[in-house]
């Protein structure tokens, strides 16, 4: 048997766990932590640059130009709001299915849903240009001739769908928090952070009828952040499907950017589990048993992005439409060849390497792989975007697009914000749930 | 606090016992095995209330009521909303396109609803688990027991009188894994 797997058997006792929960809260940071956090400041700092920049002397700082107005930030508001889809799956879905080994990781994965969603959010208000006017664009008031904003528009689907992926996440990750925060408001030593969870947490003594209450609420709020997954990157790809853009306009796009984001998600969340167990020392807790099985998740949604890839291209030969397959050819031979063929490689063939066991079950391979299919979804939403702009219908309006140090920096810097913020969440708040870990381990044993 | 054993007849003169458990997989096992098919079933007993750091196996069914009315309601307000600014207010011809479509207000609607149920229930939520503190005393020491990973059974004492459960309490109760507190009125 496995060590870990030795380990959460001792731990299960609820003594055990809420010390270790405290632990983390009430120890001082690691050498490693800190460096990490330092790390991720100065990367966030590169990006406040950049915004700076961008916001005091416009977007000539940016690499767009008319044919290609969409570019790197674009490509990076995807690949966020892809991220964060894995969190509310491997939360709220997994929930549903009854998949107890969630236990350990459903709180980081709920946190890296609300950090992505937040990250995400930053690029369409800098893309706008003039992002001190973005209320008046996105929120739904009339603007001084009585106008409203457009609701048929996909882009005015995607403020709302996003922003209520954010609330609904938060309220998600606050409700999963109560019963944690009222046991450990009496365990953490620092008196502000007793404030903030008794302020949380003020009302819950654990009584049946609250156990009764919260498991309706948590159920309820599950079912419905379900098809909210599905739904916010349906409404993402509609901001490209419903356009005229050869290469975009394909009715696969939904179940395409869908399964994109949830085999992003799942690699993200790898790599973060894998610095937790790192960062932390709970490696009771993440097992390499819930490694792998987040492995084989990402496996199975690779193959489902494989075959999503294929439907593309079947739909363009199928089609017989000259644009499109003008567009295709741009994208396998022509100047984005690299990105593409890195992409398919990344992708397609990389995650193979997860139908070996011990590949699934060893975190540094786990690790590896994770990265590249990060770069490779990340390259991903660069070749569906960047390519089928720059070559369209008319050769007169054909440019070329070449990111500037600018959308380099605030790229950059969007990681660092992110692990910032995911960090500093993981510093202030149970990283896992108790209850949950208590529940799903007793679950497993025989009474009878 | 009294500790109920054998050298220590059991005289009902309180209302409400405090059944403490030290250990959760004790307390499972009495809950599920002992207390819940002989308490719920018993027309002496009063239904109890468990106090624990777990989750109990039972569900609200008022709650999720409250979601789905919320839920209706904001696809009412997301369409009539949609309705009032696309073709009322201010109607704006795009293209010749209808100023208002069902298909084409899904998305928003669907949004709409779900913001309206999750908002709504995290209320509710709160709003339906406020603690009536009856004997704020007895309740803080409860309160301080389950954060300590212990679990509370709180039951009508009336239930002593049914042999099976006491029977079963008592060994509980000799091999020191439980507390009974009977000073609650």
């Amino acid at each position: 048997m496995p060590e870990e797997k030795r380990n959460i058997g001792k731990s299960n006792e609820f003594i055990y766990l809420a010390k270790q929960a405290s632990n983390n809260l009430n120890s001082g940071t690691s050498v490693f932590f800190k460096i990490t956090l330092s790390i991720s400041i100065a990367l966030t700092f590169l990006a406040i640059v950049g915004v700076y920049l961008t916001t005091s002397k416009g977007l000539r700082l940016w690499g767009i130009n008319n044919s290609v107005p969409w570019a790197l930030d674009i490509t990076n508001f995807v690949f966020w709001i892809g991220i964060s889809h894995a969190g509310s799956l491997i939360s709220a879905i997994l929930f549903l299915l009854r998949q107890h080994w969630r236990a350990g990781i459903h709180r980081i994965a709920e946190a890296m849903t609300i950090f992505a969603l937040f990250t995400a959010i930053i690029y369409p208000i800098f893309h706008t240009g003039r992002p001190w006017l973005t209320i008046f664009w996105v929120f739904p008031v009339p603007i001084q001739s009585g106008v409203w904003a457009n609701f048929k528009s996909p882009l005015m689907w995607d403020v709302f769908a996003i922003l209520i992926y954010l609330i609904a996440s938060v309220v998600f990750l606050y409700i999963g928090l109560i019963p944690d925060l009222a046991i450990l408001s009496k365990q953490v030593k620092s008196s502000f952070l007793q404030r903030i969870y008794n302020f949380l947490s003020h009302f819950w003594i654990g009584s049946s009828m609250q156990w009764k209450n919260f498991k309706a609420t948590y159920l309820v709020a599950a079912g419905l952040i379900t098809p909210l997954v599905l739904s916010v990157h349906s409404i993402v790809s509609y901001d490209f499907a419903v356009s005229i853009v050869p290469g975009w306009h394909t009715t696969i796009m939904p179940p395409y950017f869908v399964a994109g984001a949830i085999f992003s998600g799942c690699a993200s969340l790898i790599l973060l589990l894998i610095l937790c167990r790192k960062l932390f020392n709970i490696g009771n807790i993440i097992s390499i048993d819930v490694i792998e099985k987040v492995n084989k998740l990402m496996l199975v949604s690779g193959l489902m992005l494989a075959y999503a890839y294929l439907t593309e291209f079947f739909f363009v030969f199928y089609g017989a439409n000259p644009f499109e397959n003008q567009s295709l050819n741009n994208r396998l031979l022509g100047d984005f060849k690299f990105v593409f063929w890195s992409m398919i490689s990344m992708n397609v063939f990389c995650p193979q390497l997860l139908w070996f066991k011990q590949i699934r079950r060893n975190t540094g391979f786990s690790l590896f792989i994770s990265i590249l299919v990060l770069l490779g979804m990340w390259l991903e939403r660069y070749s569906i975007i960047v390519p089928n702009l720059a070559i369209d219908f008319i050769s007169s309006n054909w440019k070329s697009y070449f990111p500037t140090l600018t959308e380099i920096s605030i790229l950059v810097g969007s990681f660092g914000l992110f692990i910032t913020l995911f960090l500093l969440f993981l510093k202030f708040f149970p990283i896992f749930s108790i209850y949950d870990l208590l529940k799903s381990n007793s679950s497993h044993k025989n009474y009878e | 606090m009294i500790y109920l054993s054998q050298t220590h007849p059991i005289k009902i003169m309180n209302r409400i016992l405090f059944i403490v458990f030290n250990n959760f997989q004790d307390f499972e096992f009495f809950y599920h095995k002992i207390f819940s098919k002989r308490n719920l079933q018993h027309e002496y007993y009063s239904a109890g209330d468990i106090e624990s750091n777990f989750l109990i196996d039972k569900r609200s069914r008022l709650l999720p009521l409250i979601a789905m009315i919320a839920g209706m309601t904001g696809i009412v307000l997301a369409l009539l909303f949609q309705f009032w600014t696309s073709a009322s207010d201010y109607p704006l011809n795009l293209s010749g396109k209808p100023f208002f479509s069902l298909l084409i207000s899904i998305p928003i609607t669907f949004e709409f609803m779900v913001l309206s149920s999750i908002l709504t229930i995290l209320i509710a939520f709160i709003f339906l688990s406020r603690t009536r503190l009856k004997e704020p005393a007895i309740e803080k020491e409860i309160k301080k027991l389950i954060l300590q990973g212990k679990s509370v059974l709180k039951v009508d004492a009336e239930v002593l009188l049914d042999d099976f459960f006491r029977k079963n309490l008592q060994e509980f109760i000799n091999d020191e894994k439980v507390i009974v507190h009977k000073n609650y009125e």
